[in-house]
């Protein structure tokens, strides 16, 4: 996947494959879901795919549009993105509830700032759910590269202003991971915006 | 087996009725809102549970598919609604 | 049934069961708003998760239990996204977080 914005001309033999992987997702998910394998219920499956992979590519759009269109030109290294969810999550949940069970709570709740170069929407979108799943910390705001976040204690809010989450996750989806967390702050005062 | 279905299930039933008291008392209205997203979400697992007491389990993992994604479009409608209130009304 | 399965599976749903009792005392018990959002995010998805899973070892290879599966990844996207959504109407609507006292206390000057 490549990061340049003037990359179509390179960009369409592949985003054919990934139009035909995205058909092929959508006709299996049909399949799945409906259970019948006669020739009138595909029928009605390859029509149904044939309207939303329609509806997906019908529109000029802008340029970034245009690049996010395929959902499968980012998301085909998903699975690697999984398993490491899975133990954040089992982290997080282990830590809210040693937080929520013992008698005086130990909470001391901050909201933080830092921008994050991630290089699509789908990466921020990503970065977004990472941050609501891992330990402590919660996505109140995202606003093109800049998040606001909800920290249950300063630690986990340091931890995630080092970075290592989006850094992660801009690996996942093929940038470098440079700048992958800068310009971190505490909003003290709490203030509007 | 059946035994402990209808135990866990009764079980669960307890656990998705514990945060109807943040619905009734919940001091913001988002409080409330996030208590029934919540019980939303844990009825996912309960229809499923009830698909196997009932040994149906085929055709109410379809409903539970169909619950998620209802609860997730109402949670996200009714936040869009409640921002729009304030926008308004400022 | 083997009688691994059925042992794996009950695994599975009391641990989810717990988790799940765990995020709705969370609800009860927390602070404030925002505080409540994250025991509503992370620990019910995970609970959720490991009920449905403990379903899935019980139910085996089958096209429910696909169903399932595809449940669970869209339970894994959608429940932190809906959270998320309610957690930002709140906040850009002027609600703010509840802190500890003294800490308000210090940083109010």
């Amino acid at each position: 996947m490549s990061n340049d914005p003037s990359g179509n001309s390179s960009k369409t033999s592949v985003s054919r494959g990934f139009f035909w992987g995205e058909a092929a997702i959508l006709l299996l998910f049909w399949l799945v879901m409906s259970g019948k394998y006669d020739a009138l219920h595909i029928g009605f499956g390859l029509i149904a795919v044939g309207i939303v992979m329609w509806l997906q590519y019908r529109s000029p759009g802008s340029a970034e549009e245009k690049k996010d269109k395929s959902l499968l030109a980012h998301f085909h290294r998903f699975p690697f993105y999984i398993p490491w969810l899975s133990v954040q999550m089992i982290k997080a949940t282990w830590q809210v509830t040693i937080i929520v069970l013992s008698p005086r709570m130990n909470l001391d709740p901050c909201v933080v700032e830092f921008k994050s170069a991630q290089p699509h929407s789908v990466a921020r979108v990503t970065l977004a759910n990472s941050i609501t799943l891992t330990p402590g910390t919660l996505s109140l705001k995202v606003d093109g590269d800049r998040y606001q976040v909800h920290a249950l204690t300063g630690r986990n809010a340091d931890e995630l202003l080092e970075g290592a989450i989006a850094r992660h996750i801009a690996r996942l989806f093929g940038a470098s991971g440079e700048r992958a967390a800068y310009d971190g702050k505490r909003l003290a005062e709490f203030e509007d915006d | 087996m059946e035994i402990f279905f209808t135990v866990a299930t009764i079980a669960l039933v307890g656990i998705i009725l514990l945060p109807f008291y943040r619905v009734v008392r919940g001091p913001t209205v988002f409080d409330r809102l996030l208590a029934i997203g919540a019980m939303g979400a844990k009825t996912i697992g309960l229809v499923c549970m009830f698909g196997f007491l009932y040994g149906r389990f085929d055709m109410f993992a379809d409903i539970a598919l169909a619950y998620a994604v209802l609860n997730f479009i109402a949670g996200i409608a009714v936040a869009k609604y409640f921002r729009r209130e304030r926008e308004a009304s400022s | 049934m083997s009688l691994l399965q059925i042992a794996v599976s009950v695994g599975l749903i009391v641990v989810g069961l717990l988790i799940m009792l765990v995020g709705s005392i969370g609800i009860l018990r927390l602070p404030d708003f925002f505080s409540r959002t994250h025991a509503a995010s992370k620990v019910d998805t995970t609970g959720i998760i490991f009920l449905l899973l403990g379903l899935v070892v019980i139910e085996g290879v089958s096209l429910a239990m696909a169903k399932l599966l595809i449940a669970i990844a869209f339970i894994m996207l959608a429940n932190p996204v809906a959270v998320h959504a309610l957690a930002r109407a709140a906040w850009l609507r002027g609600d703010r977080p509840w802190r500890k006292e003294e800490r308000a206390e210090t940083n109010g000057k």
